[in-house]
């Protein structure tokens, strides 16, 4: 299959979840003999590329303006809405707040003819499905596939060190749900917790309990996780999958989180050895479906 | 609908004798009473340096920079939890505001004077990031259209307190103040002391008027700082009118000018009002046509849509000015044309002239509840826009705080 992976960056080498998720896709889809071509900002596309016989990846793609939707489907190109947050039908992505007035966004009037118009809408959880067709009923009828995160077992594991106190990644975000986990600490003195991945607000004290300790490379992190009994998630926006809760699992850690981690709403996400199998085949089995999809 | 909590920005002080400092004294209290005098913030930072105070209810934030203040506009933005600015002045000043509206640091209305022919660039770039440009006179709208703005309102009027500004007969101690007679042409300029108010123009207009026709008794007021752009004692000197001329006390204009009850008065007694220059609006003319006065004013700008009852006069030449703003100059012979047409209706009549249209016009449109209504309008679609665009990062709904706070534990 000819296929153009939209995505607003080169994820071959760009860190962030978002793209390690892409990289994945797009080695296990080059394996399987596709022949695949990233679609950037950087490295645009012509419109004669844009054809019936390619099939197009838009991976959460910012860059792409409503035109080409229209443009391809004009043309008759089919395409897959990959979505990994909640673009581009809230600006705010992760801030995605979930109002009664969000429903007659206008750019939702403006998007969604052209979600309607794709071959397959891809969400990353039964979560981030459920809290799109609040906004979007429209696309119940839509076909669609749940694709976790790719998460690699071999790379998250438990190593059978001593473990103790909480650790949380990113939650000092407000999206990420900064005042729940530092309520929660509060109402936790007893708990140590180490926050990893920046804060935005370092003006503001932290409760006695909880210590900002800055952040480490990627290829860290299971040693980071190994050295915690907890993991501490608690957002207040729903999120679509949230990688870290299933490596943090995956490497031996308790998970205390709550009903707006996509991750978390897979029935299967109850014990490792199912995280770790569903995780690991979630490249192969995404296109699977894509495949399925194309070929009709 | 997002409740707006405004910082009203003009130059002037509301307790300030200035066009400026009027719009903000009536409009202020109206706003104050509408959306809450708690939600309404004041800078104005002439004659307002370095101390924050309160005026009607309001709290007034100091700042130390001439022209907008910008210095500190965005930390009082920010720190006052402010959700639009709304801005009151020219555009040509304007710095940092155009630059803080493109990133999106705040939500900007400008209510701005269109007092320059053509659209130089340095114009558009200013004033295009403006969330909505609302022009003080329809004049300015059209220009603003025709150069292809989107974020043009329609046209909101200054108004004006119809209650005070209305036809007196003449109070003869005003008179005599002012150097004029029942029998004579009195003439009236009210205008700052700057160069595009052509003050040079006319005053050459009426020596003109005098060389040719030396009988008509000619008096006039010149309500204005005699040193400012101009030294307007040598253009006296020079143009041989310092016999009819009266002028108030410098050190009276030092000190805020006269009350607008005492303007009401030297109005009434005004044969005709001489405005003629390119106006981004013209209290002046508003305020004569309120008493009835006949007013003399420049067929370019808004004096066409604001005059019922006075001369328009064409422009002579064009000047561009070192900003790359281009503005008319007053054409002095058809100025004194126009006076003298006037002089042959006033002998005709035998009393001053009046217009009851003109007072009516600006009794129905000028009052200051009727703009405030209007700016009502332009404020609430802004909020409401400022809510379906979520130009705010929105906060979570109920449901999902709820969700949030279920807690899900996996061993």
């Amino acid at each position: 299959m000819k296929i153009l992976y939209a995505q607003d960056f080169d994820f071959l080498t760009h860190p962030g979840g978002a793209q390690l998720t892409d990289k994945a896709h797009f080695l296990e889809g080059t394996r399987r003999g596709h022949d695949l071509k990233i679609w950037n900002p950087v490295a645009e596309v012509s419109e004669d590329d844009l054809t019936p016989e390619v099939l197009v990846i838009a991976s959460n793609p910012h860059f792409l303006p409503a035109d080409t939707f229209q443009f391809m489907l004009d043309r008759g190109v089919p395409y897959v809405w990959f979505l990994h947050d909640y673009l581009p039908v809230c600006k705010y992505r992760l801030f995605y707040p979930l109002r009664d007035s969000c429903v007659d966004c206008y750019l939702k009037e403006r998007w969604l003819p052209y979600l309607l118009g794709a071959k397959m809408i891809i969400w990353l959880s039964p979560l981030h499905r459920d809290s799109w067709l609040r906004i979007c009923p429209e696309l119940e009828i839509m076909p669609y596939h749940l694709s976790p995160s790719p998460v690699d077992p071999n790379s998250f594991y438990d190593m059978g060190m001593e473990r103790s106190g909480a650790i949380a990644v990113e939650s000092l975000h407000p999206f990420k749900g900064r005042d729940q986990v530092l309520k929660w600490a509060e109402e936790h003195p007893e708990v140590q917790i180490d926050f990893l991945g920046g804060n935005p607000m370092p003006q503001i004290p932290l409760p006695p309990n909880c210590k900002d300790v800055g952040s480490v490379p990627g290829n860290k992190m299971n040693e980071v996780y190994n050295h915690y009994e907890t993991f501490l998630h608690l957002p207040q926006n729903p999120s679509p999958f949230d990688r870290t809760v299933a490596e943090a699992y995956l490497a031996g850690c308790k998970i205390i989180g709550n009903e707006l981690i996509g991750a978390l709403s897979y029935v299967w996400f109850s014990s490792r050895e199912q995280v770790a199998e569903c995780c690991r085949n979630s490249s192969r089995i995404f296109w699977e479906r894509v495949e399925e999809v194309f070929h009709g | 609908m997002i409740k707006p909590r405004i910082l009203f920005n003009a130059k002037d002080f509301p307790g300030f004798n200035s066009g400026y400092g009027i719009i903000g004294r009536y409009l202020l209290p109206l706003l104050g009473e509408h959306y809450g005098k708690e939600n309404i913030i004041i800078y104005a930072p002439i004659y307002q340096r370095d101390t924050v105070t309160e005026w009607e209810g309001m709290k007034v934030l100091p700042g130390i920079s001439w022209d907008y203040g910008e210095n500190l506009i965005l930390e009082h933005y920010q720190h006052e939890r402010c959700n639009l600015l709304l801005q009151v002045g020219d555009a040509w000043p304007l710095g940092i505001v155009p630059d803080l509206a493109s990133n999106d640091e705040i939500l900007w209305v400008q209510w701005i004077p269109v007092d320059w022919l053509g659209m130089p660039k340095n114009i558009i770039n200013r004033i295009r990031p403006a969330h909505k440009l609302v022009p003080f006179s329809k004049y300015g709208e059209n220009s603003l259209r025709k150069h292809n703005f989107t974020n043009v309102e329609k046209a909101i009027w200054i108004g004006l307190n119809t209650d005070l500004w209305r036809p007196a007969p003449r109070d003869e101690q005003v008179m005599e103040l002012l150097g004029f007679g029942n029998d004579t042409f009195n003439l009236l300029i009210v205008a700052a002391n700057q160069e595009r108010k052509g003050i040079f123009q006319q005053l050459e207009a009426i020596r003109l008027l005098r060389q040719v026709d030396p009988d008509i008794p000619l008096r006039l007021y010149l309500h204005t700082q005699m040193r400012g752009d101009r030294d307007l004692y040598a253009d006296v000197d020079e143009l041989g009118i310092g016999d009819i001329l009266v002028y108030p006390d410098p050190y009276l204009m030092k000190l805020g000018g006269i009350k607008e009850e005492e303007m009401v008065k030297i109005f009434n007694c005004a044969d005709v009002l001489l405005n003629v220059c390119f106006e981004g609006f013209g209290i002046s003319m508003t305020q004569a046509q309120a008493c009835g006065v006949p007013v003399i004013y420049l067929l370019e700008g808004p004096g066409d849509e604001l005059v019922v009852s006075g001369i328009g006069t064409t422009p002579i030449a064009n000047v561009t000015h070192p900003n790359m703003m281009t503005t008319p100059l007053p054409n002095p012979m058809a100025i004194a044309q126009s006076l003298a047409e006037l002089w042959k209706r006033r002998v005709l009549e035998g009393v001053p002239m009046r217009s009851e249209g003109a007072t009516q016009f600006v009794q129905d449109n000028l009052s200051w509840g009727k703009i405030a209504e209007q700016w009502f309008e332009v404020i609430d679609k802004v909020m409401w826009e400022r809510e379906r665009y979520c130009m705010d990062i929105p906060s979570p709904s109920e449901e999902l705080l709820t969700k949030a706070g279920r807690m899900r534990e996996l061993e």
